[in-house]
């Protein structure tokens, strides 16, 4: 197997693992047990799935991991094409995994509040619920914010695709067109959060640009030209 | 010239935009809207003009996203300098206050939350959600005065870098080495004797003034850098 072709598969493997991880804790998670605008539910739903709760914040952490993986693996696919596009979309992602990291947090402090520790009892119960249900938005609230990254990357990535000669041209005109929609999603939801739902709806099948470009690294690899070959 | 041609003057472009759209949220927002020690009122104000308060938001967001491309436009100008310290550029001045700055942003989100008093939030009194959303606006304060170490200590590899370059003035690279001090003092100050924060802040105002005086240099005059060989014939000739 040309190197290329290796660095591609593995790229894609380890790309492709985030859709295990990212779907659980930014779709299953809030829909399983976050009660919309009703923090007595949620907390109620939280604490008696507190292990399920748990495993959403592994996740995160794990799929902050893995975005560093990824990018990694594409830094050594992709660097040959431009090295300063390349160095870019490692950039971009550094920052998100950081910020993907602290968000954790929210969800920390939220739990923290929900069980309602000693030292937490000089609050209400009504109180602490309230209190947590706003570190659960603001949890939310750091995910729209760090879509600005998820979208941003994409550019450099696009346009390495598009240049690369060995990937199709159309993945990289998806994955930039896919970079958009999460900015369009993301500048939607902090300055009019109303019409959030609608545009994510809109959106959503651009975002499965990245999906082709981690299904096309996997099954199909590198198409390495022979002179491409002899360049390297 | 062309700015494509010239790396300087892409940096000075993107310095710029970041020197217009810092003070959106780190001035305006807090003179338009805060009103010291007051929580009612200044709730009151950022429900009245939520619209700006979230383009202070956005605001804060863009000028973290644009530093991560100054200090790569840096990184360019300066690799042949000194690969090290233009690493440490990007490291210092634009990933982690990257990070820090889009981060910060969530307290925002948090007191405009309590500010709009979601229906979950009428446990609390209103005063209580002011005094709260009180609370989330100073941590972002805070989490500012924690970030200007960040803002200073970036300077410091950037000023060697620019001393050392040989195509941009040496007065500018000492200027951003005082510009990183003063930031430092800031920073410190406001986390060890907060009361002297706004008068330390006047006082030594001048020297943040290094950045503008490099900005407008880089944006005006711009930079290129000089092949090697064509500096040494030239220190040959001399």
């Amino acid at each position: 197997m040309h190197p290329t072709d290796k660095a591609a598969r593995v790229a894609g493997a380890v790309y492709l693992s985030m859709v295990v991880t990212a779907p659980f804790s930014l779709i299953y998670i809030p829909s399983t047990l976050i009660v919309r605008g009703n923090a007595t539910a949620t907390a109620n739903n939280i604490l008696a799935h507190e292990t399920l709760f748990r495993l959403g914040i592994v996740a995160d952490l794990i799929t902050s991991i893995i975005f560093i993986c990824v990018v990694l693996a594409l830094y050594r696919l992709l660097s040959g094409v431009n090295k300063t596009l390349a160095s870019l979309m490692v950039a971009l992602v550094l920052v998100s995994a950081a910020v993907g990291f602290m968000n954790v947090l929210n969800n920390i402090a939220a739990l923290t509040l929900f069980r309602g520790s000693d030292f937490l009892a000089v609050l209400d119960k009504p109180q602490r619920d309230a209190l947590a249900m706003l570190f659960i938005r603001l949890h939310g609230q750091g995910n729209v914010i760090n879509e600005i990254f998820w979208g941003l990357w994409l550019f450099p990535f696009g346009v390495l695709v598009m240049r690369s000669g060995f990937l199709p041209r159309i993945l990289g005109v998806w994955l930039i067109i896919n970079g958009f929609a999460y900015l369009t999603t993301s500048l939607r939801g902090l300055l009019a959060p109303q019409y959030m739902e609608k545009v994510s709806n809109i959106a959503f099948p651009v975002l499965f640009g990245e999906l082709a470009i981690m299904l096309w690294l996997v099954i199909k690899g590198a198409k390495v030209q022979p002179f491409a070959a002899v360049a390297s | 010239m062309s700015s494509t041609h010239n790396p300087g003057r892409v940096a000075g472009f993107l310095y710029l935009l970041l020197v217009v759209l810092a003070p959106v949220r780190l001035i305006y927002i807090p003179s338009a809207l805060y009103v010291r020690g007051n929580a009612t009122a200044t709730a009151n104000n950022i429900a009245t003009h939520e619209l700006l308060f979230r383009l202070g938001m956005v605001s804060d967001l863009l000028c973290g996203t644009i530093v991560i491309f100054l200090t790569l436009a840096f990184y360019r100008l300066f690799k042949a300098v000194d690969q090290n310290l233009a690493v440490l550029v990007v490291i210092l001045g634009g990933l982690l206050p990257a990070a820090i700055d889009f981060l910060n942003v969530l307290n925002d989100a948090a007191a405009l939350m309590l500010v709009r008093g979601a229906d979950f939030l009428s446990v609390f009194d209103k005063p209580q959600r002011d005094a709260l959303a009180m609370l989330f606006l100073r941590l972002h304060h805070q989490e500012i005065v924690a970030a200007e170490i960040l803002w200073g200590l970036w300077l410091f590899p950037l000023a060697i870098l620019t001393y050392r370059s040989r195509f941009l003035p040496r007065f500018l690279g000492v200027w951003l080495i005082i510009n990183g001090f003063a930031y430092l003092i800031i920073s410190f100050t406001g986390l060890l004797l907060p009361q002297y924060e706004d008068m330390v802040s006047n006082i030594v105002f001048p020297a943040l003034l290094g950045e503008m005086a490099f900005m407008l240099w880089l944006v005006i005059k711009g930079a290129k850098p000089q092949p090697l060989d064509a500096s040494a014939s030239l220190s040959a000739v001399g």
